[in-house]
Formats: C-alpha cells, structure tokens, sequence
C-alpha cells in the first residue's frame, strides 16, 4: 500500500507526478483543442495499469457494476471539494459481504488515495467523502468481498477550468481549529443501519505548496488515519491521504450495539490524534 | 468620459452563429485553424496597424484619468483568450498605477499598451484585487525593472498552491503556452491598507478578511471616490464563491455603509456602476443561497442533494449560471456546515 510507504518515497513521487504534469502541459495545442468538445471520448488510463499492479498484483479484478457504485460529479465544479458517494449494492440476503474497499484517483500525486475496513458493526460498505482532483482523471472503487474476490467500478472526472483548483479556500481557518469533530446524523436512507456524516477541522496539507516567502515547501500534514466503534465493536478502520479535501468528511453506516455511543479517533501524520463520542438518539 | 448610468441587470445572449458553427463542424480542425487566426494572424495584423504601441486593449474613462476595460461575460476560451474580467489604470500627476492584468500575458502586454496609447507617464505600480487566473496571469507582462507588484499579504501563498491548477486550466482551454513563467507573486504584500502616491492622487488598498478567495484587495481612488473591488462585486456575470459565504456578506455589509464610496469598479460587468445599488442583485443571490443551504444542513441533507436541489429558481437572473452555481453551494455548504 502506498499508505505504508515511508514518506520521503511518497512526497518524491508526488514531485515527479507534477513534473510530467508540468511537461505534459507544454506539449500544447493538440491537447487543449481535444478538451474543449464536451462529447469527446474518454481516454484510457495510462497510470491504472503499473497502479493496479503495485497494489493488487495479479490477482483478478472484475467489473463491479452489480456490486459497487460510484457516484461522482463527471464535471468537478469545485477541483478541491469533489463529492463522491461508494454504495453497497448487495442486498442483505447475499451470503457475501464487502469487507474492504480501496479508492484510486489514478492522476492525483498519491493515486491510492483511501482504503476501508469494515468491521461487524458496519450496517454496509457505502461510504462518502470529498476529495481534491489534480487532473482529469478516472476514481475507482474497489471492494473485496469475504470470499477474496476483487470488483471495481469507475467513473470518469473532468477537473473544471477557471478559478477551480485543488487548493484550500482558508487554510489558517482550518488550522486554527484544527482537531474539531462534527458528527450529524443524515435522514432519508432506506437502508438498514443509522447514516453519520462525520467532518475534522483539519488543513489536509498536501506537502507540496511552496512557501513563497521562506522558499520552504509547507510540509505535508494531513489526516492518516480514522477508526470507529461502536461500543466495543469495530464499524470501521480507514487510512487516507491528502486526495481527501481540507476538513476532511467521512459517512458511513452503522448498527448501533445498544446503547453505547460511537467513538472516533482521528490520527494525522504529525501524531496527532482527535477523539469523540456520539450518542445517538434513541 | 463614460458615467455610471443606473444599473440595469441584461440577460444573457445565446451563443453566437460563429459559435455554433464551430460547435456544429466537429470540430479539431476548425477549431485549430480558429485558434491560429485568433493568436497568430489577428495580432500581428493589429500590431502592423497601431505602430509601436501594439495592440491596445479598448479601455473607457469612467473618471478624469481612470480608465476601465471591460472582459467579456464569457468561460475562458480559445477565442476570448481569457479576456473575461474588468482591469484597467489610473492616472496620476507623476506616474500610472495598473490594477489588474487579466488572463495572459499578451493580455498584459495589450493593458500595457493601452496605458503607453493613453498617457507618457511610466507606470509606478502594479496591483492584483485577487488570485484569480482572469486577473493576474498577465503579472509577467507587467512587472519587472524593480516595479513594485502590490497584493493581499495571503497572494503568494494562494497563488503558489494554485500555480499548478491554473496553468493546467490555461492550457486546456484557451492557449498552448502557459507555462510557470505566468505566475508572478507580488514583491509587496498588504495585511491592513497601504496608501499609493501618484501624485497629486492617492489610492487607498485595502485588505480583507476571506470573502470572494482570501485573497481580496480593494483599490480606493480618494479623489473621485471610485472603488475598484476586484471580484468582491460581480455584476450581470455569475458570482463565484472561493471564499467564505458569511465573510463575503459581512464585507459587502460594511462596504455598502462606507459614505466616502460613490461608485465602484467591479470586478465583473460594467466598466462602473452607482455604490451600493450595485451590489444589491449580488447580495440577493449570496443571501438566498445562504438561507437555502442552512436550512438543507439543518434537515439532515447531504451535500450531493443540496448541489443537486439548491437555488436553481435564481437561474435566469445570471449569465454563466450554471457552471458557477453548482460549485458555489459546494463551497457554501462545506463552511454552514461547521456553524
């Protein structure tokens, strides 16, 4: 996993993804003419073929349509704030189980940019969140079921133009609240389970802006990890990158196991971590 | 010299025969020779015609030296150039100060030659209102010699994470060329105001807290009491929310008590209009999309609904409307949220 990747490797290979980014924008008029027709063909990934073999081998993965959804905006009217919503398309007499799921922005610095583990107290695999889109690019989502087999579904996201870029809006709001956790409860799921949106203040920095007045790049420091319980049974376990927006949003699903209340614990890559609790109403 | 007649909202055009024509004709090799003939021939052929000053871009008088040139309400494309945003000069007894530079650089090099067509003085300043690519992508043609570059003390870093973005953006949509040479970041930052002497005429900057972007800086001409306001005031072009919802109301609040203000610049639209019944159809719209997106929160909706629900019955009041107002409740939602 590039997750487990020491960061000196990871931030390297995010300085090469903007090189080849920088040069591939002087390659010029062909491209920029190809873009501006909305109708045209999507490409076929270059990244997703070296990407799925770092991170699956050679294992099998097969289409995921009946199996997994991805809703994501096919135009990114705001590059640093793109909602995309994972569901769980199997019906619960369905003896197999989504037990892992991976999120790939092949064109982001760090492709790999979430994983999730869900435990016995997730009443299913559908997840939402926000993340920051570098480049036309496509998502995928990933999930292996309990009998080992791999699925994916992929969209196809196109990065507006203009004022729109992956970049925070206040960067010293978010950090100067950094850690803040806000869990609300959202209506209107006919699924089993009780649906949480979960937002942490936190700047998510990507590690890669340069400070124009100390010459430094900021350094990265963004949210690495989330883990959820409910009472003593694990909902889920995530890790995550700076593809995640600033202020980072989390919702998921779970079966409550009584009445005790969910706990969280945020960890960033400075060490920090951020807990809280949420009893739900009954 | 032009006056600031009362504002009246116009509604947006359908596309032009060209457009569709070029639309129709799918489209990559018309589109490249549309392309050619808009960057190679067009100013070459205007070059040849205006001597040594080049092409200037048209500007208007809307005040005894003030000179405004408007943008077209139009997406950035390959043939507008990114010519979409208000910019313009001010000139004083000793010298000129520029505000704004527009999308390019050869955009820039065309506001330096409507200066050069209108006055000798040398330009003594250069001024950014905000981040945007339609407002500063044209620094390179503007700056340099030890020419101070003034911007909101939060530019160079906003600029520096966007750099990427913009360049990207630039490339695919309206030229070939961009390249990091565009991003020029201001030599002299402002965290309050700073006052500028260009003799006999003082301009007053003016910070702000996040409104627009973070990044907003207002140009106060003391003497005729015109405010350039960048983009914290679109008019009959779709606003776009890159800031915060409630600091941009506040700022507009506070703004619209200021009696000193008679008229405004804006960043978007006409070349001036009457202050503050020129921001009142803005505050509308940021208003109802504020009250609209609480109330989603406040039901337990999802930021997917609200983008796919909110505000829509406002269509018609805005140009541009639609590739602006999803991203807008985007960004509206993901600060009302933490309230």
């Amino acid at each position: 996993m590039a997750n487990h990747r020491p960061r000196t490797i990871r931030r390297l290979l995010a300085r090469q993804f903007i090189a080849a980014t920088a040069i591939a924008g002087l390659l010029g008029p062909t491209m920029a003419g190809a873009a501006t027709a909305d109708d045209e063909q999507i490409p076929e990934s270059s990244a997703w073929p070296s990407l799925k073999a770092e991170h699956f081998g050679d294992r099998p993965i097969r289409d995921g349509e009946a199996i997994i959804g991805l809703d994501a905006p096919y135009r990114a009217e705001d590059a640093a704030i793109v909602p995309i919503a994972i569901t769980d398309k199997l019906s619960s007499d369905d003896e197999r189980r989504i037990e892992r799921l991976w999120l790939v922005i092949d064109n982001n610095p760090v492709p790999m940019s979430a994983e999730f583990e869900f435990g016995p107290a997730a009443a299913s695999a559908d997840i939402a969140t926000r993340v920051r889109v570098n480049a036309y690019t496509h998502m995928r989502a990933i999930a292996e079921t309990g009998d080992g087999q791999l699925y994916m579904t992929t969209r196809y996201v196109k990065a507006s133009g203009g004022c729109s870029a992956p970049a925070s809006k206040d960067p010293d709001a978010a950090l100067a609240n950094m850690g803040q956790i806000r869990l609300r409860e959202l209506s209107g799921s006919d699924k089993p389970g009780r649906r949480i949106q979960m937002l942490t203040r936190h700047p998510n920095h990507t590690g890669l802006q340069m400070n124009q007045v100390t010459r430094l790049h900021v350094p990265e420091h963004y949210v690495n990890a989330i883990e959820i319980n409910a009472g003593d049974r694990n909902v889920l376990s995530a890790t995550m990158t700076f593809s995640l927006s600033e202020n980072p949003s989390l919702r998921f699903s779970y079966q409550p196991v009584g009445s005790a209340p969910l706990t969280i614990a945020v960890r960033d890559t400075e060490e920090n971590t951020f807990t809280a609790e949420y009893a739900a109403a009954p | 010299m032009k006056r600031c007649r009362r504002f009246t909202p116009i509604r947006s055009k359908g596309p032009r025969a060209a457009t569709i024509v070029l639309l129709l004709a799918r489209p990559f090799r018309l589109m490249a020779i549309a392309r050619w003939l808009a960057y190679r021939l067009l100013p070459a052929m205007l070059m040849a015609g205006s001597g040594a000053a080049g092409a200037a871009l048209p500007v208007s008088e809307v005040a005894p030296g003030m000179f405004v040139h408007q943008g077209h309400t139009e997406q950035a494309r390959s043939d507008n150039g990114n010519d979409i945003a208000n910019a313009g000069f001010v000139v004083g007894d000793d010298c000129v100060a520029v505000i704004d530079t527009l999308g390019s650089p050869a955009l820039g090099r065309q506001l330096a030659a409507s200066v050069a067509h209108r006055t000798d003085l040398p330009i003594c300043a250069v001024i950014n209102t905000h981040v945007h690519p339609d407002h500063v992508l044209g620094n390179r043609a503007l700056t340099g010699d030890d020419r101070p570059l003034f911007g909101h003390e939060q530019l160079p870093r906003a600029l520096a994470a966007r750099a990427d973005g913009y360049l990207a953006a630039a490339n695919r949509t309206y030229v070939a060329d961009a390249d990091t040479s565009w991003i020029v970041a201001p030599t002299t930052t402002v965290a309050d105001t700073r006052r500028i002497d260009l003799g006999g005429r003082t301009l007053v900057l003016e910070a702000w807290p996040t409104a627009h972007s973070n990044t907003d800086l207002t140009v106060f001409d003391t003497g005729s009491g015109t405010l350039w306001t960048g983009d914290l005031v679109f008019i009959d072009r779709m606003p776009a929310l890159d800031g915060s919802i409630n600091g941009w109301l506040s700022v507009l609040d506070e703004l619209s008590g200021r009696s000193d203000v008679k008229r405004i610049v804006p960043g978007h639209g006409p070349a001036c209009a009457p202050w503050p019944a020129g921001s009142a159809p803005l505050r509308r719209y940021l208003s109802h999309l504020r009250t609209q997106v609480r109330d989603a929160i406040d039901q337990g909706r999802t930021i997917e609904q609200a983008i796919a629900n909110i505000g829509y019955d406002r269509a018609q009041d805005w140009p541009l409307f639609d590739q602006v107002h999803r991203r807008n409740v985007t960004a509206a939602f993901a600060e009302l949220e933490w309230e």
